[in-house]
């Protein structure tokens, strides 16, 4: 048989230019763009010795959709939808950053119970967010039986979603000055229930999840990444608390009402995977935290601005907003001319830095703990590729 | 005409057949069984809707099941070494039915009883590492052949501490026939044999999960890093093989636990094929359990529990044993 | 804006702006500052300074954000974006290059992970990079034929004028006490509350 499998001379414009160079005795082995733990269209290209990865190259671009292009020729309110396309796990963190680059542009000052109702649902979506990484890197390391855990309480909180913003993945639901429909009394017995819900059901995912052995010899130690590097790549997010370094836009830029609630940033330092479970893991905590200081203090007023412009054309000018959304650092750099759509709008997605130390840091893993890596890194591929 | 063919030969035949429809029902029940007890604990109906309404709770389901593989297209890969990657299926069923005529089911219910029946199981039970190895190696793909080389490393070294927890319960009994192993056991369980070697069991258990490729130990198909691993190219009734095999290894691993360990077909009142299918359904339900709550083990892991402590553990238990008898 | 008078100007220009911020922050009505902008500093610099600048803002401890890039009529404005886990406060770094020869020094051997966002650029916009490891598509399709997608066609490009239509566009000098300033000490500077 004709087994050449080092040489991939019919391979496609990147395997061609990832050629095992020197060594004699390794493979090159393709890991996607369907692969089963490269949740999506991620596609990895691996030179591997054994099981032992010696290179490894992330290639993007297999849902990219050219949402900055798309920016360029729509207007302002038709391009609100496209945000939450991108990271569509944490959509209304990403909506959120483009609403608030408007209105920072523009200098609109939002209604402070629309403050609230963003602070709420924001933190609702993050835990939701958080819940289904929880059942994907427990899937990667081969446990099936926690995603159902964790869609049973993210079902819940997409039902609560589903009353007031009208979709149950991408939302859409903040609007130039405020958001597009009020929370009722409903919205709000749900959300308290679910909270309570969610305290009581993080004792069990400790018990059957996290302080299992296997897991523990999982994670731990694989996949070290210093702060250092975190800066040099600038990974935010769960993998830089992860790193031991409490940077979070919700504390060090209060956007928004942030800066009114008590919330811990939670913190370990010990670099490997499990340090970023653990923070991710306390973070649906933290968030239940806030969501329920704002319930308590949620104040009568508007949801949105009653003179909020419809048709937005903000002043000629160039800001930043940042987000914290649940994988790191969103960024939206909006350069306006003064017209109806921008003239130029540049996503940050946290998740293109966050990958991008992956190449640095498989490097001498086996495949099985790349796995886990690229797990512990929480991506979404279409927020990457954008 | 019939006068000359032997006796023993006919039984054989009969008995080969009437264990491929036991292997094939068994299938039937552990994949409905697999799919129930893994939608109770994911805490989801799991099959419910095949069928027309007089068959409830998706009892058809694994009918449906069988009939979608029969249906499905196979082909060879492009590329593929088409003999081997057509054997390796075969290889992999064929022992796993041999297995079967050495298996005191009941106190009358076995059709060859040997004097090797322990010898004749293991041997065959090891050439599934080859089947593997060459469904992985022939399918031309690079998951496959990580898969084959996972396989053969850990069917190698599960072979070790396997062989020598059966050897420490062959010494005490002084034969490897599975009849009078189990014929010396008692009716009740104080007097099984677990309570004799209790640490044997535990590995034998541990290794029986390595040995049929369960989780935590699938490393060789882990579908989360090599997508099906040494599998992955097939398609249809050539997959289903190895799925068919994977189960009926499930099976003699259990019988073989019941048999040793647990007594046989012995138990309180009348012995009988009951008691041994319960105790092997058991020991199945248990093995779906713990497939569906533990995460997957690393391949260095697996194989320093195996070298580090599981042989140790096997020799240590041998000797114990030994002691014990020549005393 | 062309560079090669931006060093005789500097003095002069420094105190202008300095002027100038002082002055609208008196007057309170378009107001400056990281509320507003979400910048606590930001620079225009000169291609063959910008090494030097990352240098420094490497040693003062800032992680990089991104990398991207604005179509402009006077050429292409790269925009770095750095900010610092300790201290926050976020400094931006504008480079403009010439529309005929878009090459830029790549600053993958300060920040290894610009080298992503550099091919982004290279996809989009169609700037080179000098020294760039591999300067391959990134997201888009590598046999993507045409012009890179965020080029803007010639009666829709604007000026720096017509965007930052209050704001000096000369080269600072990265020696300058004013950057190593902004720097140093960019979060301490107020503005960062609304209130």
């Amino acid at each position: 048989m004709n087994l050449d499998l080092r040489l991939d001379t019919q391979g496609d414009f990147y395997s061609q230019r990832f050629q095992p160079t020197e060594r004699e005795d390794t493979l090159v082995l393709n890991m996607g763009p369907q692969h089963p733990s490269t949740h999506g269209v991620l596609r990895i290209l691996l030179e591997i010795d054994g099981e032992y990865i010696i290179r490894a190259e992330p290639v993007l671009g297999y849902i990219h959709r050219m949402h900055e292009k798309m920016a360029e020729v729509m207007s302002y309110p038709q391009y609100l939808p496209n945000p939450g396309r991108t990271d569509y796990l944490h959509a209304l963190a990403w909506n959120w950053a483009h609403v608030a680059a408007v209105e920072r542009l523009m200098g609109i000052e939002v209604p402070e119970r629309a403050e609230y109702i963003r602070v709420i649902t924001c933190e609702l979506n993050r835990i939701s967010s958080h819940l289904l990484w929880w059942g994907a890197i427990l899937l990667d390391l081969g446990a099936f039986t926690p995603i159902m855990y964790a869609f049973d309480d993210r079902e819940r909180i997409q039902d609560i979603m589903q009353r007031n913003t009208g979709s149950r993945l991408t939302y859409c639901y903040y609007r130039f000055g405020g958001v597009s429909a009020d929370i009722d009394d409903k919205f709000i017995e749900d959300t308290r229930a679910e909270c309570a819900r969610l305290k009581d059901r993080a004792k069990m995912f400790k018990d059957l999840v996290t302080d299992n052995f296997i897991l523990r010899k999982r994670l731990e130690e694989i996949g070290e990444i210093p702060v250092d590097t975190c800066r040099k790549y600038g990974a935010t997010g769960p993998v830089l608390r992860g790193s031991g370094q409490a940077y979070d836009v919700r504390r060090a830029e209060p956007y928004s009402i942030y800066d009114r609630f008590d919330f811990n940033i939670p913190v370990y330092d010990s670099c490997d995977s499990m340090g970023r479970y653990l923070v991710r893991m306390d973070e649906i905590q933290e968030s239940i935290k806030i969501i329920e200081q704002a319930l308590d203090t949620l104040p009568e007023g508007d949801y949105i601005l009653p003179k909020a412009p419809k048709r937005p054309k903000p002043p000629a000018g160039d800001v930043y907003f940042a987000v914290e959304g649940a994988r790191g650092k969103i960024g939206m750099h909006l350069v306006s001319d003064g017209g109806k759509s921008p003239y130029r709008l540049k996503l940050r997605a946290p998740g293109f830095s966050n990958l991008s130390l992956f190449s640095e840091v498989a490097q001498g893993t086996l495949i099985s703990d790349a796995i886990a890596i690229l797990a512990s890194l929480d991506l979404v591929i279409p927020e990457i590729d954008r | 005409m019939i006068e000359a063919i032997p006796t023993q030969f006919i039984i054989i035949f009969v008995g080969l057949l009437a264990i491929m429809a036991f292997v094939g029902l068994n299938a039937v029940v552990l994949v409905y069984l697999e799919r129930k007890v893994a939608g109770f604990i994911h805490r989801r109906p799991g099959p419910y809707e095949v069928g027309p309404p007089c068959f409830p709770h998706g009892i058809l389901q694994p009918i449906a099941d069988g009939l979608k593989l029969v249906g499905k297209q196979i082909f060879t890969p492009k590329g593929a070494d088409s003999f081997l990657f057509w054997l390796a299926p075969m290889i992999s069923i064929a022992p796993a039915i041999v297995c079967f005529i050495v298996i005191p089911f009941g106190p009358k219910l076995q059709i060859i009883n040997t004097n090797v029946g322990l010898i004749l199981i293991l041997a065959f039970t090891g050439i599934n590492v080859l089947a593997l190895c060459l469904a992985g190696w022939a399918s031309q793909n690079k998951y496959g052949l990580i898969g084959a080389a996972r396989d053969i490393s850990q069917g190698v070294a599960y072979e070790i501490p396997l062989l020598l927890v059966v050897l420490s319960v062959v010494f005490m009994t002084g034969t490897f026939n599975l009849f009078d192993i189990a014929d010396g056991q008692g009716a009740w369980p104080w007097q099984w044999y677990i309570v004799y070697q209790p640490l044997a069991f535990v590995l034998f258990f541990i290794c029986a999960l390595a040995e049929t490729n369960r989780n935590p130990f699938d490393l060789p198909e882990a579908e989360s890093e090599l997508t099906a691993g040494f599998h992955t190219e097939y398609s249809g009734m050539a997959f289903a093989c190895f799925f068919l095999a994977e189960y009926a290894y499930m099976v003699v691993a259990a019988c073989i636990m019941a048999i040793l360990f647990l007594g046989g077909f012995q138990g309180p009142g009348a012995p009988g094929i009951w008691w041994f299918l319960a105790k092997v359904y058991v020991l199945l339900l248990i093995m779906i359990w713990i497939r569906w709550t533990f995460p997957r083990v690393r391949f260095d892991q697996l194989l320093n529990i195996c070298w580090k402590w599981l042989i140790p553990l096997a020799v240590l238990n041998l000797l114990i044993t030994l002691a014990v008898i020549a005393l | 804006m062309s560079e090669e008078n931006a060093q005789p100007e500097q003095a002069a220009e420094k105190t202008k702006k300095a002027e100038k911020t002082v002055g609208k922050e008196a007057k309170k009505e378009e107001p400056q500052g990281p509320a507003y902008t979400g910048y606590d500093a930001d620079f225009f610099l000169s291609p063959q300074d910008l090494l030097d600048a990352v240098g420094k803002l490497d040693q003062a401890g800032f992680f990089l954000e991104d990398v991207s890039c604005v179509d402009m009529q006077e050429g292409f404005q790269m925009v770095y974006h750095f900010d610092r886990f300790d201290q926050p406060g976020r400094v931006g770094i504008r480079v403009m290059i010439s529309r005929e020869n878009p090459e830029v020094p790549s600053i993958y051997d300060i920040y290894p992970g610009a080298a992503w966002h550099e091919r982004e650029c290279f996809d989009f916009f169609g700037v080179r990079f000098k020294d760039h490891p591999n300067l391959l598509p990134l997201l888009l399709a590598p046999d993507h034929d045409g012009p890179p997608p965020l080029l803007k066609e010639e009666s829709a490009l604007k000026d720096l004028h017509q965007i930052y239509p209050d704001r000096t566009h000369t080269p600072v000098s990265v020696d300058s006490q004013e950057f190593i300033q902004a720097i140093t000490n960019c979060s301490n500077k107020p503005g960062r509350d609304k209130s």
